[in-house]
């Protein structure tokens, strides 16, 4: 049976089981050693985050790589950067659901905890873009004084709602997908302090057929936005680039292929997850071998998306005749940026091949390894978009290269420090795995056999 | 008896399968307010208790789409209120306006869903009648529960008797 394949699951587990399994490894053992080493490593560099802001803030983005021309720089490659890796995680775990692929119920809580912290750290780098970040409402069409409104053609309006909407969005859908794991955590909490926080937590959530009739529509009602708020969020952002006329920037193939992009990164940063969790809490029964070979599956396929769109976007700039176009192509194939080029090539279209072979997808090193990869040849294709359009669009006197400055460096390291501290601590307060799917996952293949 | 001491009687089955078919009889047999408990969303329970959701899904398209109007209307009553030329491009030029209309229309939709979900569950509410039993909490992990309020004792047994009943008790109000 198709169906029974996909459960992955190894035969012998009861809901029992599945339960003390998971909510154990929250309120039952200590964590590991390697968990320390993270958390402190990454708090140290969350907290270095604050100062390096409050730097910035009393300095000045000055201080950051980015003048005229490349006026956008860092803050934008990495905005655009973390959005994407937020993707996947939204689309494993909405698009699975709609779809019923039933081995998503192992990997839909790490996707959707990585969504919300990614776009954390994404929804940042605007606001330290903007200088004064505590005007940062004056995008909001809000009642003032001298009875202006939002310039609602711009697309950095259009950002911001967009930006917004997804942040409420996947707050929202990791709440509730939660809520009745809360509840299962209440129910087995031991100490005074544990029962109070998982009892506020639930909410007084009782596992009644009736909560589970609403909540399984108000999932179902989030899932089917998901596809959309997922296109449109990333469409919005690459519209940033697509609506103005720089050559390099005015493509419409910009929001399937910035989706593409998205998706490729952010299910490769599953994979990492995924690995680095397994062994972090020996979760081998849990997410199995299968899984990593699934989500190897989807690399491979956003990869040729992505690999397409490359394909696409040279022609397009030799196909339009203008030589401004030619020029942003020879430029990034010889300019001062071609090493960020082809090492994009080499880890999205050279090295991604690799996972064609299912002994690679299987492999858990081989995964995580080429999870990094991609991860960087995202971030290169971005820094390539971002900085070897406007370094030299039309007017050769205004030409000059932009590079990012330590401060710059210094954010970045600082936003992957938050990222990795969030997880860290939402992985010792909620299950890693999401509890009632798993038990609805084995009702349901005991139901097949 | 209205000073009663039971809130009601609370019975546990031994499967998903079972707790279906015990709904089915406690339904036909008239008992009132039924509720059933499972750790995860067991098919076919929510149709023996006989109810079906029709609000949350509705609800959320119909606010969407109102407030995807609204948000719509506003752009377009703003581009009037402060009127502003770029590139000789129309007042209403009605392309641009579309994401914003888009972002908040769904937005709505979502929240509606969120909310919508926690007002019909009548959620946040701290207390509840089953939380007396201990037993109950394995309905977050392995226990399937019957809830039958304001019956008696003995009601509920003679409708299970042909049913493999785990534990059946009186519940404090």
């Amino acid at each position: 049976m198709a169906k029974r394949s996909q459960t992955a699951l190894i035969p012998d587990m009861t809901h029992r089981s599945v339960t003390e399994r998971i909510a154990g490894l929250i309120q039952d053992r200590k964590a590991p050693a390697s968990w320390w080493i993270a958390f402190v490593i990454s708090a140290a560099l969350a907290l270095m985050l604050l100062v390096v802001l409050w730097v910035v803030f009393t300095t000045g983005v000055g201080l950051f790589g980015i003048n005229i021309p490349v006026a956008w720089g860092f803050p934008i490659v990495n905005t655009i950067w973390w959005i994407g890796i937020a993707h996947a995680g939204t689309l494993i775990s909405a698009v699975l659901l709609l779809t019923r692929q039933r081995w998503r119920a192992s990997i839909n809580r790490l996707a959707e905890g990585m969504a919300m912290f990614a776009i954390a750290c994404a929804g940042l780098y605007p606001l330290i873009h903007l200088g004064r970040p505590w005007f940062f409402f004056y995008l909001l069409p809000y009642p003032d004084t001298m009875d202006l409104w939002p310039q609602w053609r711009s697309p950095l309006v259009w950002d911001f709602f967009a930006i917004s909407t997804y942040l409420i969005y996947t707050s929202s859908f990791l709440y509730l997908s939660l809520l009745p794991d809360f509840a299962t955590l209440r129910d087995r909490a031991k100490h005074r302090f544990a029962q109070y926080f998982y009892a506020m937590l639930a909410l007084g959530w009782r596992n009644s057929a009736l909560h589970w009739a609403r909540y399984e529509k108000a999932n179902q009602v989030m899932a089917a936005v998901a596809a959309p708020i997922v296109v449109s969020v990333t469409g919005i952002i690459s519209l940033d680039l697509a609506v103005s006329i720089v050559p390099g920037f005015h493509f419409t193939i910009f929001p399937p292929y910035f989706v593409a992009g998205a998706l490729f990164s952010g299910f490769s940063t599953v994979a990492l997850l995924a690995v680095v969790m397994r062994a972090m809490f020996g979760l081998k029964n849990l997410i199995t071998r299968s899984h990593l070979d699934y989500l190897g599956c989807m690399m491979l396929v956003f990869a040729l998306v992505v690999d397409y769109a490359y394909s696409q976007e040279i022609f397009t700039a030799f196909y339009s005749g203008d030589p401004n176009y030619f020029n942003v192509y020879y430029d990034r194939w010889t300019g001062p940026y071609a090493p960020i080029w082809w090492s994009m090539i080499f880890c999205n279209v050279v090295l991604v091949q690799l996972l064609w072979f299912k002994r690679v997808r299987r492999s858990p090193l081989a995964l995580l390894c080429l999870a990094i990869t991609s991860n960087i040849g995202m971030w290169l294709e971005r820094f390539q978009i971002v900085f070897t359009s406007t370094h030299a669009d039309f007017m050769p006197s205004a030409w000059d290269t932009a590079w990012p400055t330590t401060w710059d460096w210094l954010v970045y390291l600082g936003t992957l420090g938050l990222f990795v501290f969030l997880l860290m601590v939402f992985v010792r307060v909620a299950p890693l795995v999401s509890i009632h799917d798993m038990r609805l996952e084995i009702h349901g293949s005991k139901r097949h056999e | 008896m209205s000073e009663s001491s039971v809130f009601g009687i609370l019975v546990r089955m031994p499967s998903a399968e079972a707790l279906v078919e015990a709904t089915r009889a406690a339904k036909r047999a008239g008992f009132r307010e039924l509720d059933a408990f499972a750790p995860f969303p067991v098919p076919g329970l929510v149709e023996a208790l006989g109810y079906r959701e029709r609000m949350i899904a509705p609800l959320a398209l119909v606010l969407g789409l109102i407030a995807a109007a609204g948000a719509f209307f506003m752009q377009w009553y703003a581009s009037f209120d402060y009127p502003y030329v770029v590139g000789g491009k129309p007042l209403n030029s009605w392309p641009a306006f579309l994401p914003i209309t888009f972002e908040v229309g769904v937005l709505t939709s979502v929240l509606t869903a969120v909310f919508g979900m926690l007002i019909r569950n009548g959620l946040p509410r701290p207390y509840h009648p089953v939380f007396n039993d201990r037993a109950f909490d394995r309905a977050s992990s392995d226990g399937f529960f019957l809830l039958c309020p304001g019956a008696s004792l003995v009601d509920v047994e003679t409708c299970l008797e042909e049913h493999d009943v785990r534990e059946i008790k009186e519940l404090a109000p």
